[in-house]
Order: C-alpha cells, then structure tokens, then sequence
C-alpha cells in the first residue's frame, strides 16, 4: 500500500508537469496578453506605455525563458505576482481558496448526506410514489443549469421575500460570525448542492438496489434476520462502495458549478478569480490557479481510489 | 416494508457461462421491459416529439428566426408572436425552434464524441491495466484537472466559431467520467469467471473486450450516455452564459437564456427566458428518463 | 420509519430558523453609505492609481488631482490647486496651491508633492499607464519644480493650451509616505490598500479585495468633515447582482444601464441619476479591405441602418445619434454642415451598386461589448443590412483577444466599438491622442485622412477657445461628409440611489472622471 501510494505521487510529478507546460502554451496561444487587458477600448494608449508594460512583466522575453523562470520560482516556494493588480499569488489563492473550499465544501457535504440518505430511502421504497417523486426531482435537479437555479433562487429568497442576503461572503459594515457567515453561504449552497445531491441520490439508490438484491442479502434473510439489521449492517455499508468514487467524480462539476454560483452571489472564491484570470490574461494567477486545482483533483482521485481498495479487499493495488 | 415481487432477481439460475448466449433473448425482453415502464415511453415521446419539432421549424415557424420586427419588439405572447418578440422584435417561438436544433445538435454531437474516446480509453485501461492504465489514467488526470474554461476560451477564440467546433470542444473534454466508469466496470467484469474461462480458450483481447466485456457494460453506458448528452446541453448553455457559446443571430436555448442574466429581461420579459429554460429542463429530463428506462430493461442491477 | 420523519423535520427547523436569527440588512442609524460605485465601466482597483483607467469616481474620495471636472464634466474646478496661469506660448504653466491643507496623517500638503506625484507617475520603472492616457511623459514634460511651497511650475517641450485638463488624472501622492518605495517597487506595494494616505474627504479604513474598500470621514478635509461617518464601496461580480441588493437595501447606490434604470422610473423610493456616457459608438471600417476605402461604401452602410429607430426602439431613447465622433453637441458644427445620413435603403442599394461591392466576401463585425443594449443593436444592425444585401457576421471577444486583433487590423473587417472622445477624457477628440494607429493611419480609425490629421494639428496649439471649437467643429464636419467611420449613438448612463441619501450626486463621467460631486455634503437619512 505504502509502495503504491508513493508511485502514485512519483507519478503525479509529470502529470504536473503536463498540466503547467500545456496551460502555459495554451494561455499563449491565446491571443491578447496583460498589455491588452489594460488597453481599455473606449479610451487609447500610446505604444511607449505598452511597451513599458510589457517589458515590465517580462513579455517581451521568449516564452520558454518565462516558463523555466516561473518553474524554478515555483520550486523555490514564489507563486509570483499578479499581472492585474500587482497582489502576491499565493496570498490571493489562499484567501479566495478558502472561500471556496467553505461553499464547495459544505455544498459536498449537504448533498453527500442528504443525497444518500436520500438514495437508502428511495431505494427502500423501490417503485412508491416516494420514490418515484424522489427520483423525478432528483432529475430536475441535474436538470436544471446553476445559473438559472441560482437566478430564480436570488430572486424568490433574497428579494421577494429578504430572507437571506442577495451575495457577498460577509456585512461590510460589521465584523462576520458565524452566524452572518451561514447567512451569507445559505442560498448559494443550496444552489451548489443540487447536483452532488441529485448525483448521489441516485448513486446511492442503484447501489442499493444492487446490494439488497445480491445474494449474501438474501441468504441473510432466508436465516431470518430483520430487515433492519439487514439494511444497515449487509446493504448500506456495502452500498457505499460505489458512491465514495462520486466524491472524487464529483470535484470538477463542483468547481465548474463554482465559478457560475459563485458570480451570480458574488461570493469572492475560486470560481469568479478564474474568470478574472483568464480575462485579464494573467498568466501568473492562472497558472499559481491551476497549480493548486490540479493538486486538490489528483489527490482527491488518489484519496478515492485508496478509499475503494480499503472498502473493497477484492481490489488489490500492488 | 418494500414490495416483494420487486426483489426477486430476474434471472434467478443464470451461470456465467450462460451469460453469451442469453444476451440475444435479453434483448427482446429488453424491449418490452422498457416499453412497460411507462415514465421513459412518455419521455421518449416527448423527445420525439421535440426533435420533430426542431427539424420541422422550417415548416412550422411563422417568421425567420432573425427576422426583426422593431415595432413589435418585446411584445407578450400574442396571435401573432405565440411565444412573444425579444429585444429586436424577433420571434421566440421560431428561435425556440432552430435553438433546439443546436442545442441538439450539440447534446448528440458531443456525447457521441465523448463516449467514444471514454469508452476505448476505458476499456483499454481497465482490461489491461498495469502500464496501459497508468498511462491512461494519468492522461485523464491530465483532463480532468484542466481547466475546460481555459481551453474552450483558447479555441473559441482560435477557431471559427460554429456549432461544430463547439461539439468537438465539449466533446473533446467531458470523455473523462466516462473513462473512469467503463474502467471501473471494466475492471470488475474481468475478474469474473466467464471471462477467465475464455482466456482460457484462448479467445484474443479484442475479442473479449468488444464481444464479452463491452455488451455487460453496456447497461451503464446507456445511462451514462444519457446523463452525458444532458450535460452537454447543458454545458453549451453555459458557454453562452460567459458568452463562449454559439455566436448570433444563430439562436441557442443556451444564448436565448443568457439574455436572463439582464435584469430588465429577467424579470419583465419573462418569455423571452422561460421558453428556453422550460424546453432545455424538459429536453434534460426526457433524455434522463428515458436513459433511466434503458438501464432498467437492459439490467436492472447496473450501478450507473 | 420515524427516523426519517425527525431528520427531516430537523434538518427544516435549522434551515427555517437562519434567517429569523438575526438581521443582515444593513444598518443605517451609523450613517454609513455603502454603494457599488464601481458597478458597470468602473472596476477593481489595481495597486497604484496611476495603473486604474476607470472608477476613479471612487478614488477621488481618498485622493485628490490638482484640478477636476465639475459636477456635469463641462469646465474645470480648481481642486488642490486653486489657480494657474501660463506663459504666452503655452510651455510654461503655473498653478498656485491650496494653503492649509493636511494628509490624512497630519501632514501638511506642499509643491513637492505634485513634483513627486508627476515625476513618479511618469516614471519609466514605475510602468504606469499614466504617460498612455494623460500625454504627459517625459518628452512632453521637460521640468516640473516647486517654486515656494505653494507654487509648482510645468515647463513643457512643446505647446500645450490646455495642460490642465491633461492633469485631472494625476493623483496627488504624499511625498513622505512613499519617498523610500523604489518606483520599481509600486506595483507590488500594499501600502496602497493598508495604509494609503491622501487629501481627499474621506479616510481608508479596510479594504477587502473584490468584497469592499470602507472609509472613514476626514474631519481634517479643506472643504470641512464630510457629513457621513463611512463611506463603503461594495464590489459585484455583474450589474444585476449589484441591483438585486439595492432592491434588498444592502447597498444605497449602484451604476444601472438604461433598460434596468428605466425601470426605477417614477419610483418614489429611488432617485435616478444620468448623463451622456461621452462615450460614442461606432463602426470602425477597416479600410485595409479594398471595398471599404470606397467612400460611397462606407456611406451606403450609414444609410442602410436606421439609427434613429434602434435608438428608440432597441434602445428605449437612452442614446443619442452622433454625426461625428466628439460626442459634445456643443462640438458640433451647424446642421446644414452635416449629412444625417437619415434611413434610406433605396439609397444604400444605389450606392452599393455604383460602388460594385463585393458581398460574397465575409464581414466579420468583432466587438467587445457584451451587454443586452449593445447585442441587441448588434443584431438590429445585422438585420438592417441584410435588407440591402450585406451579410454581416458579430462576433463578441473579451477585451484582450478584441485588442490584440484590432491593434494590428488584422482578423476583422468591421470593428464596433465605443470612444471616450473629446471633452470627456482630453481636450482634443481621440485622433488626438498619439495611440498606435489601427491600420496605417489614425489612432483608431481604419483608414488614412491626412486632412484630419492636419485639421487636429492645428487644433492641438490653438489657445483661442472660439478658434479651437471652430477647428474641432471642421474635423466633425469632414468625419461626417465622407463618412471616415459608421458613427452610431452616444449613450446615456445612469446611476440608481434610494431616496434615502440626501445631497447624493453623480454622474457618468468616462472612467469615472474625476468629477466634483461634493462628498462632503452627503448623508443618510433615516
């Protein structure tokens, strides 16, 4: 196990690798830099001003030169500064990233509990009008785009009837609680959870299908053991199996699912930073950004795929 | 507690072995299995009956799609428009037509692209695994920890901007879950009896994989399938929602519900939004149905 | 079975009793005003003020110019400077400064720091954009000294009637705070949103990138304390989140466009706010493509739209046909000068025809503009042209990919897009200003018309005012006879604000102006 896991953070190295050589050359074949982000159309600049810009953040270097540069600051710990306003990297992500780990993290957490105990409900009911109502809803819930879930949800909740704050993370006029920060991340969780709970809902309900039908559950019952006992000590354990790989599956939608909630609430993560990067081509937050995503997906996947061999002793890595 | 008929397996003394041989019966009983659960017959028909509408829309449409009217701009429902007029005084009943045929276009498009590189990459690398799934699993790391955003932005901008190139973008980059799930099927069905038996008669890989893997995978990539062709609708909706998506006039349910992020339209020309949310939660939901129905007929007891 | 029913029951109750816990709305009684000020052509801050092309509406609550536009951008209003005065040849400008004015920190404010402020903001190493939009750099500028304490002196290179206007965006710095910063150093400085310091009416307090900047009241500003407490700047990912919360009273103000503000009308709990943006809209023909260095081309396109009906219609009467780019009708020559190019199809048709233009060829119409105004105008433009002939294909870009296309006139053939022009920004029209030129010729314009250029040289050294507006007025004239671009509508901006702020005041000066709004006076009432 020790020896697997450590190949697979060997291998991870160039999988890292990859990822930044390819991000990189993407964002510079993408046509405009920072100099034309701060070109702004409706007023002009003269070429000396651009020029200076440029030279100033190192463009006008070849771009494999900027590349090994940014590699070997990353070695040494230095994230760099932004393009766009001059902040440290690092400290940017960090802020934002905890934003976004608390809304994406309780989103996971409320649609992972309420999606399988959903799911262990329905699947008891195989075919009631629970669960035909359950299911249907948990299609809509997959159904239905985040923005206009979070639109229709800002607008009912938020304005019409002013029980929640319509975004933002925190008063401005006061220092947050605990108390204001629930307030704050209430509607934009509720929107971000529709999925995972929708996902896992079904999830869980096929796994459970699955496992009441399998043979050692109906030997189980065949001895006569209560079908309490039978679904909480040989179903449900052996149900979550298969949903434990939703929570590693369930990472990139989440961040994805991010970037539109968290611009329709203005909650200052991850998601909406990522959309300033790109459109202001700041190519050292893009790339201090996909860093940090791309560690917090790889080992995620590792995390899982452990948690799927400890569950399931038939699966044996070596 | 549960119905009891329910838990009866359906095919109680079924050997390993017997498996080959009874997938052509299956596939009949298949058929009328899906034709009994009456949820996904209805979703079926309802998505007929949407895609006939979206390949009729030459006919049935009552104006050009980007024919504008200024007078008539942003008019309710009425005889005329049915579904009202947007900003410029086109007709949202004709552009909720050929907006389907794109966001169809892009579902379909997408999806087949997507299932055929997850399927091959999965399969491969869950039959072989050892270096082959390394290997594998390390390029859809790769994927899967890219920022799609970045990329479709960078080919947008790159590549002419057509219905096309966003099915190939979408398609291009949403392969990964489907990878991983064939993998992991993959991975289970060939430690099973059947399957060592017929390496064991030395039946090539190939054979196994596409003859006696794939077909039990099959359940679940019906599903998947489906669950992937709604996420591309949806995925297209929201490239237009950061204005990535399928350029004007060209109308997509996707861009026709983008003008919701204005305030104005959001909330005082309520037609110009619900027809396209209505028609791409219904279209979503049909598709999820009906793949839901598929897996039952075909095997109940796949986990998606 | 009861199990369910409690862990749903549960799970309901915590959810309910949220908001009943306690209020989030915001708290007015500590006279606070919290707005979104830079909601919609403002932006977030970056680090040194020199760097920011736009909401310095805001800024010029901590920091102040030398001078500013009034309240509705039509003349100068002396700021930090009370006066100033030139030579007869325009190289020599001195301004006389404000006596008693204080730092936020208690320092008095004296010439040196304008000479530190022009110096720093012109600095090469400091890499601002101040020298790319003010036209002040140091081929401009030879010197610039402090004669006594009160007394600073611009010695130009070259001519200059109107330097004032050029100095509204130089922000003036405290030369004791950051003398010890290395110019080089600015743009990763922190001292800017920890410690600023400035002269302006209020004080920094906390900032909190992308979520708000609070400040608090100057009792030390020359004016007199500013009536309110704290000021606030909340920052919105789009407009309509912005709107939502002032709907929901979260915030007091916020920058609206014309469809969403139309809709505050006659509500008695909001007050409107609007202006001319300034900003003109146009077609940018790139004339690189042979059948648009065609004048009767160029003209068929302007008589193929009805301007005047998107006007009204698309856009709800919130713009304003332009004849020329110099978006002030004060500019303007006389009627019987201009060509209104009023609709007329029939006419576009003839004149496409005597032109033998080309349509199979492909016109990409590139813009960066993403909003409902601007894609719906887009679209009525696209139509009107199609009724003659012309297929036209728009394609929306992000700022950067549209401006690393357009700088080199290459991958589009028409360009719509929009220029701060004339008064708004500079004293001249933006031909004016030395930009990279898009083709060959003007700074933003397609084509090449050396008699313009002609016509802004001479404009550019003119010190008598009624001479100059006559010259501005000729360039208006030969933009609009030979049609040198597809000039659509200047539109009008609005702002929103509850009916709560007494002596409020704005106005939708390009990139924020800065303008005098009187900060000073506002306040909250109950």
């Amino acid at each position: 196990m020790q020896k697997y896991i450590f190949r697979r953070l060997l291998i991870g190295i160039p999988v890292f690798l990859s990822i930044t050589i390819i991000i990189f050359g993407l964002i510079e074949i993408a046509p405009g830099d920072i100099t034309d982000y701060f070109i702004r159309p409706e007023l002009n600049m003269t070429n000396e001003a651009e020029e200076a810009i440029r030279a100033r953040f190192g463009l006008d270097q070849p771009v494999t030169v900027r590349y090994v540069n940014w590699l070997v600051n990353v070695l040494r710990g230095d994230l760099g500064f932004r393009y766009t306003n001059g902040q440290p990297v690092a400290a940017t992500i960090g802020q934002r990233l905890s934003a976004t780990v608390l809304l994406a993290g309780t989103a996971l957490i409320v649609g992972s509990v309420i999606g399988v105990a959903l799911g262990v409900f329905t699947a008891l009911r195989q075919y009631s009008v629970w669960d035909f109502l359950l299911t249907s809803v948990s299609f809509l819930g997959i159904s239905i785009p985040s923005f206009v879930a979070g639109i229709i949800v800002l607008y009912i909740f938020a304005i019409k009837l002013g029980w929640f704050p319509s975004g933002g993370m925190r008063p401005v006029d006061r220092d947050p609680t605990l108390l204001t920060t629930i307030q704050y991340l209430v509607l934009p969780t509720f929107v971000l959870s529709l999925a995972p709970i929708a996902n896992f809902m079904r999830y869980t309900r096929f796994a459970m299908l699955e496992v009441i039908r399998a043979d050692y559950v109906r030997t189980a019952r065949g001895k006569g053991m209560p079908e309490n006992r039978i679904t909480w000590r040989h179903g449900f354990p052996n149900a979550l199996l298969p949903v434990i790989t939703l929570f590693g599956l369930s990472l990139p939608a989440l961040v994805v699912g991010a970037v539109f909630t968290e611009t329709i609430f203005s909650w200052p993560g991850m998601g909406t930073l990522y959309l300033e990067a790109v459109n202001g081509r700041d190519v050292p937050l893009l790339m201090g950004m996909n860093l940090v995503i791309a560690l917090v997906v790889l080992v995620a996947n590792l995390v899982t795929d452990l948690a799927y061999a400890v569950a399931d002793p038939r699966i044996r890595y070596d | 507690m549960t119905d009891k008929t329910t838990r009866q397996p359906i095919a109680v003394l079924v050997t390993d072995e017997d498996k080959a041989k009874l997938e052509k019966r299956d596939d009949k009983r298949a058929l009328r299995r899906f034709l009994r659960n009456r949820p996904a017959v209805i979703a079926l028909g309802v998505l007929l009956i949407i895609i006939l509408l979206t390949i009729g829309a030459p006919l049935i449409e009552r104006y050009r799609y980007d024919a504008i009217d200024l007078r008539a701009r942003a008019s309710p429902p009425n005889e005329l428009h049915w579904l009202g007029t947007d900003g410029v005084g086109r007709d949202v009943w004709s552009r909720l037509l050929n907006g389907g045929q794109v966001s169809l276009v892009v579902g379909f498009g997408a999806t087949l692209i997507a299932t055929l590189i997850g399927t091959v990459l999965g399969a491969l690398s869950g039959y072989y695994r050892g270096w082959v799934d390394m290997v594998i699993m390390r390029i859809t790391d790769v994927f899967m920890t890219f920022p799609s955003i970045i990329i479709m932005l960078t080919l947008a901008a790159m590549l002419p901007r057509t219905v096309w190139t966003i099915v190939f973008i979408i398609g291009g980059l949403s392969w990964t879950g489907t990878a991983r799930i064939v993998r992991s099927q993959v991975m289970s069905i060939r430690e099973q009896e059947y399957i060592l038996a017929c390496r064991a008669l030395g039946y090539t890989d190939g054979r196994i994989i596409t003859v006696h893997i794939l077909p039990n995978v099959f359940g679940s990539l019906v599903a998947l399938v489906t669950f992937a062709i709604g996420s591309a609708i949806l995925t297209e909706a929201g490239l237009s929602f950061l204005g990535l998506g399928v350029p004007p006039p060209t109308p997509s349910w996707g861009n026709m519900l983008e003008t919701a992020r204005n305030l104005d339209i959001l909330r005082n020309l309520p037609w110009m939004w619900i027809p396209p949310a209505i028609m791409l939660v219904i279209t979503v939901l049909s598709v999820n149905f009906i793949g839901d129905g598929v897996r039952d007929a075909v095997d109940p007891r796949m986990v998606i | 079975m009861n199990l369910w029913k409690k862990f749903v029951l549960v799970a309901l109750l915590l959810v309910l009793a949220i908001p009943l816990t306690v209020s989030f709305a915001q708290d007015t009684s500590g006279n606070t005003l919290i707005g979104a000020f830079d909601v919609g052509p403002g932006g977030a801050p970056a680090v040194i003020p020199y760097m920011d092309t736009a909401g310095r509406t805001w800024l010029s609550k901590i920091w102040s110019p030398l001078v500013s536009w009034n309240g509705d951008i039509s003349v100068l209003e002396p700021q930090l400077a009370t006066d100033w005065s030139s030579n007869e040849d325009f190289t020599v400008w001195t301004f006389n400064l404000r006596e008693g004015v204080l730092w936020h920190d208690g320092e008095p404010f004296t010439a040196d720091d304008v000479v530190f402020s022009l110096n720093l903001a012109m600095n090469p190493e400091a890499a601002t954009s101040f020298p790319g939009f003010s036209q002040l750099s140091r081929d401009t500028v030879a010197e610039v000294r402090a004669v006594d304490d009160l007394t600073v002196e611009f010695v130009l290179t070259q001519a200059n009637p109107r330097l004032p206007y050029n100095l509204i965006l130089l922000w003036i710095l405290p030369e004791h705070a950051l003398a010890d910063l290395a110019p080089a150093d600015y743009q990763n400085s922190d001292w800017f949103f920890t410690e600023a310091i400035g002269t302006g009416p209020f004080m920094h307090e906390e900032f909190q990138r992308d979520q708000f900047w609070s400040l608090v009241a100057n009792p030390n500003y020359w004016r007199g304390a500013p009536k309110l407490d704290r000021l606030i700047n909340r920052y919105f990912a789009d407009e309509t989140s912005a709107i939502l919360a002032l709907e929901a009273g979260e915030i007091q103000f916020t920058y609206a466009s014309g469809d969403v503000a139309l809709g505050f009308e006659g509500n008695a709990d909001y007050q409107l706010f609007s202006g001319p943006s300034g900003v003109t809209n146009y077609m940018i023909f790139n004339e690189r493509d042979p059948r648009f260095a065609d004048v009767r081309v160029r003209q068929a396109f302007l008589y193929a739209i009805d301007r005047q009906a998107i006007v009204e219609t698309v856009l709800r009467g919130t713009a304003q046909v332009v004849p020329c780019i110099g978006a002030f009708p004060a500019m303007y020559p006389a009627a019987e000068e201009l060509n209104d190019y009023a609709y007329n199809p029939e006419m576009a048709r003839q004149l496409l025809a005597e032109a033998g233009f080309d349509a199979s060829q492909p016109i990409e119409v590139v813009t960066y503009y993403d909003s409902q105004f601007h894609s719906d105008a887009l679209a009525a433009i696209q139509a009107f042209l199609a009724d003659v002939g012309v297929t036209i294909t728009p394609i929306r870009q992000d700022v950067p990919t549209y401006n690393s296309y357009f700088y080199t006139g290459e991958g589009w053939t028409i360009s719509y897009r929009g220029v701060a022009s004339g008064l708004a920004n500079f004293p001249f029209p933006f031909y004016e200003v030395g930009g990279q030129p898009t083709t060959d010729g003007l700074p933003l314009s397609g084509g090449e018309y050396p008699e313009l250029i002609d016509l802004l040289a001479q404009a550019r050294v003119e010190g008598d005012q009624d001479a100059y507006v006559g010259l501005i007025q000729d360039t208006c004239a030969f933009q609009n006879q030979n049609a040198t671009e597809g000039y659509m509508w200047t539109a009008i901006r609005f702002g929103v604000a509850s009916s709560g702020l007494q002596d409020f005041y704005w106005f939708p000066a390009p990139g924020g102006g800065p303008f005098e709004d009187h900060p000073e006076l506002w306040s909250v009432s109950e």
